[in-house]
């Protein structure tokens, strides 16, 4: 069975089944889709958006596009990166002193996979960050890899480098304060209640969407707003527009990702049932030993059989058995 | 000093290539080839392969990030090791006993039973650790999780069968 599933086998160059999430440099994470001599250039579209605040050390967003993912790709695992430049090496976004509070799957790496359905050639992949403490001019880029046809060479592309120009904010500046982490996932079913965290704020309004939904606008009560509850697996925005004495700052959409409860089970439990399934397998091969070989069956069972010339009577305890057998 | 993972890889090369190797041992023995020294390399192949099991489980368990309790596949992993170790405990329990058991074609059928448990488990090992193996086709996502009754229903039948034949061996 071994040699039949190896012969049957497709090899494939890279990992085709996926790299998972992570935080890697271009170079390490794709270290086969972004070798010159063995990748190709994807013929997907990709592009990176500016932030969308441009105050030094205060959360924004950045969003890669990426349309265009080609059909012939096998597995339809797309995975992006989210870098500072192509240099391959120290790029990722935390040398240029960005943290990332969240990433499109609900972590906080800065390279994501995700599968797409067949139905799917454009998809768009957010970060929320916080944004460096020193003013000046930065770069991001966004790079993508996956396989095609048979997964049979590692496509690779990256976006254009674009730069841009972070600024101190005024002290005044209506903000979240550096200690409100924003949830980044949930339990379909659940209401989230969030508490914000604000400074120099006197008045907030909060707005909510679904992926692709209109806008819908929920109260603040003493700080906290209540997210209604996810029915299926999927992904809810919500951001806050803060009104104060400086200027009004709307923040990023923060994304919260709804999933399925994950599979637990207690650690008595488990090793409870494997030793109890170990046991019950012992139990089941021992059984077997009092099968006897199918050779002797064959021989006693055999109606033409005779038994061999007894010498004497036939004690109820002991014969002697003469003969060649 | 070396990390759980390393070991772990380790291990699981030492546990999947014993195994192999009673298997296909058990192969021969199952189609009646090269008796003698089938017995003796499928017996003690597994033999080599139980002492390695353990270690690999304990340095999976110590790799995994959140433990086979919060994954489906590691679940399924540990499963189906622990049946592994039932399985070659007693068929080596029986050759140890019974010295001609290796002309039973159930024993060595059982034996590759337990080979294709270990190499499932390996194959999960890949599925996990690097999204592909050669056993796509197998659900990855179901796991059986008995309530503490059936564990105990299970546990006492095992000991019931266990006993009983050694009952009836003396």
């Amino acid at each position: 069975m071994l040699v039949i599933l190896t012969l049957f086998s497709q090899l494939s160059i890279a990992q085709p089944g996926g790299n998972g999430d992570g935080l890697r440099s271009g170079q390490c994470g794709g270290s086969c889709h972004a070798d010159a001599s063995q990748n190709a250039t994807s013929t997907a579209e990709i592009s990176i958006n500016t932030p969308s605040s441009t105050w030094a050390g205060l959360l924004t967003s950045v969003t890669i596009d990426v349309s265009d993912f080609p059909v012939d790709s096998e597995s339809r695992i797309l995975g992006v990166f989210l870098l500072i430049d192509n240099s391959g090496a120290q790029d990722r976004v935390m040398y240029d002193g960005w943290e990332i509070i969240s990433d499109p799957n609900g972590g906080v790496n800065n390279y994501v996979e995700t599968r797409l359905s067949s139905s799917t050639d454009t998809k768009q992949f957010t970060w929320i960050l916080k944004s460096p403490e020193t003013p000046g001019t930065y770069s991001l880029m966004g790079s993508i890899q996956h396989g095609g046809e048979g997964n049979q060479v590692p496509f690779h592309k990256n976006s254009e480098i674009i730069y841009f120009s972070l600024v101190s904010p005024p002290d005044n500046l209506p903000r979240l304060s550096e200690n409100f982490e924003p949830p980044t996932t949930r339990l379909i079913n659940e209401q989230t209640t969030i508490t914000l965290l604000t400074e120099d704020v006197n008045h907030t309004q909060i707005e909510w969407r679904l992926e692709g939904g209109q806008t819908q606008v929920v109260e603040v009560v003493n700080g906290s707003f209540t997210l209604p509850a996810a029915i299926n697996p999927g992904l809810i925005e919500w951001r806050a527009i803060l009104a104060g004495e400086g200027p009004n700052q709307t923040t990023p959409w923060f994304q919260l990702i709804a999933h399925e409860p994950l599979f637990s089970v207690a650690s008595s439990s488990m090793y409870f049932q494997g030793i109890a399934l170990l046991i019950f397998c012992i139990g089941i091969v021992r059984r077997v030993k009092n099968f006897e070989p199918r050779e002797k069956e064959t021989w006693i069972q055999d109606p033409n059989f005779a038994i061999p010339q007894v010498n004497g009577e036939m004690s109820e305890h002991s014969f002697e058995l003469r003969g060649d057998f | 000093m070396i990390s759980s993972g390393t070991l772990h890889v380790i291990g699981t090369e030492l546990v999947v290539g014993t195994f192999v190797l009673s298997g296909i041992a058990f192969l021969m023995l199952f189609l009646q080839k090269g008796v003698y020294s089938s017995d003796i390399v499928a017996h003690w192949a597994l033999f080599a392969g139980l002492v390695f099991t353990p270690l690999a489980i304990f340095s999976g368990i110590s790799a995994s990030p959140n433990g086979p309790e919060g994954n489906v596949m590691l679940f399924n992993k540990f499963l189906l090791s622990c049946a592994a170790i039932g399985l070659s405990v007693g068929l080596l329990w029986n050759r140890y006993q019974n010295q001609s058991i290796h002309i039973n074609r159930v024993h060595a059928l059982l034996g590759m039973v337990t080979v294709c448990l270990i190499l499932i488990t390996a194959s999960f090992g890949g599925m996990y650790s690097r999204g592909e193996s050669l056993t796509p086709f197998l659900p990855k996502d179901v796991a059986f999780v008995f309530p503490a009754w059936a564990s105990v229903i299970l546990l006492i039948m095992g000991l019931i069968m266990a006993g009983k034949s050694a009952v009836e061996h003396r």
